[in-house]
Order: C-alpha cells, then structure tokens, then sequence
C-alpha cells in the first residue's frame, strides 16, 4: 500500500456528533466524467491522510476532513470552521470495489470507475 | 454517459448557502469579523515571540510557490495549474487555477533573517519571529 493510499470505508461511520457537522465548510470540489470513471478532486487543505474520513453506504459519498485548529492569538482570520464536510449521492453505474483514493498536498483525487456494463461498447456491423 | 442529474449532492441547499457565503468571501461559518481580500485565503495569529501566517494553497508545488518580504510586507504568489484536460465531461468545476499574488501587512516589526516557511497538507504556514525591539523587556529593579 502507498503511503498516499486512503482506507475506503464501505460504512459510513460517523466520526462526530451532527452539530459539529454545521460548523464544517464544503469543500470545492471538480468532477469529471469520462468513458471510464468518474474523477472528483477535492480541495482539503490543512487535512492530513489520518484526519481523512471517506465512506460510501449505500451509493452515498461522504468527504469528511477534521481539523483542529489554534485559536489562540488570532489577530485576522479568513477560514476557520473544525473542518471540511460534504455529500454526494453517487450514480449506480459504478464499480465502487475498484475505487482508488489520493491524498497530495491536501487535495484528494478519488477515481471512481464504472461497472463494465455502463461503459460505451463499440459494436461491429457485419455487412453481407 | 452519466447525466448531471444523477450525481446528485445531498444537502444540496446547504451547499449552495455555501456557495453563496464563498462567492461573498466568507467562508461558513461566517468568521466573526472575517473579510476575505484575496487569494488564497489566510489567518493571521501571534504568540508571545512571533506571528504565524496560515495560507490555504491546496494542491501547488511549494517549488512554484515565492515568498517575499519588504518592510513588513510579505508578499506571496505562484501558480495553481489547472489538471491535465481530457476528453469527457465536467460535472463541477469549483475549484479555481491559474496565477495570484497577494500581499499582507506584519503589524509589527519582525526579524526578517528568522523567518521560516513549511508548506504541508496544503497549508503553508510562515513563522514570523518578533523583532527584539517589540519584544517586552523585563527591567530588573533595584531596591536600595
């Protein structure tokens, strides 16, 4: 396993309490589909691969980073929030047993390829 | 092909409540007293010896990244670049590219030989130390 290898979760196992959820941010996020799988990148900046939480249940994505943050001293502040939160529900077209996590310099790249029933098949027409 | 409808968010009012805070500058929650003036987005806070700058710069090569400081003026800029294109369709395209530059006022005057930059997980923290003439003194006094 690589060291930028995240553990996918098949559960979604809460780990922290709904009202902690509110003060979370969703992060900006890039999805991309092509002929094969479905890429989404997400800026997490400050979230480390242990502070990383990823889960699908039941064809629900959950992107979870916790962040603890100092406060003391602050003197001017543009983010803030103990962290990054958010959801997607999932098209079933995908083979979620073949999805592939990244972690790089807190952005996550998470490719999610699809079921080889849903890719496009080129079918030959047999002239005679 | 996957139609956009099918990748659907959850919570998606929430989420554009965020997006609208984002396009605003403010990030949720909404930071007392936060203003957002650029990219990318900083904190500023000082112990007793120095300030810390945080910078969120997720995803750039801190090689590509230039630091500058000129009379208690930091100066920060470098280039995110966009991915690599590709035959396909975008759903999302949220997170921004390109070139930005930005410039912070130290509010005092700091010991420019000593500061010190650590670009991790994204989060690019200086360590700007105080210069000793900020510094409190303890003035020793003598009883006579």
């Amino acid at each position: 396993m690589k060291n930028n290898e995240i553990t996918l979760h098949k559960q979604n196992t809460p780990a922290v309490a709904d009202k902690d959820r509110a003060a979370m941010i969703a992060p900006a996020v890039d999805i991309f589909e092509n002929d094969d799988a479905l890429t989404l990148v997400a800026d997490l900046p400050g979230v480390s691969k242990e502070q990383l939480e990823l889960g699908i249940d039941r064809q629900v994505l959950t992107i979870e980073g916790r962040l603890e943050r100092a406060e003391e001293g602050a003197l001017y502040r543009e983010f803030g929030g103990n962290g990054f939160y958010r959801r997607f529900h999932l098209p079933e077209n995908l083979d979620l047993n073949q999805t592939n996590a990244e972690l790089k310099d807190g952005v996550l790249t998470l490719r999610l390829p699809k079921a080889a029933s849903a890719k496009p098949r080129r079918i030959e027409v047999t002239v005679h | 092909m996957t139609g956009f409808d099918l990748f659907k968010e959850m919570d998606s009012f929430t989420r554009e409540m965020d997006q609208v805070f984002r396009d605003l500058g403010f990030g949720r929650p909404l930071v007392p007293g936060s203003v957002y003036r650029g990219y990318p987005r900083i904190n500023l806070r000082e112990n007793q010896d120095a300030y810390i700058l945080e910078a969120q710069l997720p995803g750039i090569d801190p090689k590509e990244l230039e630091m500058t400081i000129l009379k208690g003026t930091l100066t920060l800029s470098g280039e995110r670049k966009a991915g690599a294109e590709e035959q396909g369709t975008w759903h999302r395209r949220e997170r921004g590219f390109g070139k930005f530059m930005r410039s912070i006022d130290i509010p005092a005057e700091i010991d420019g030989d000593k500061v010190r930059a650590d670009y991790k997980d994204g989060l690019l923290t200086v360590t700007l130390p105080k210069a000793a003439s900020v510094l409190p003194k303890r003035i020793e006094i003598q009883a006579n």
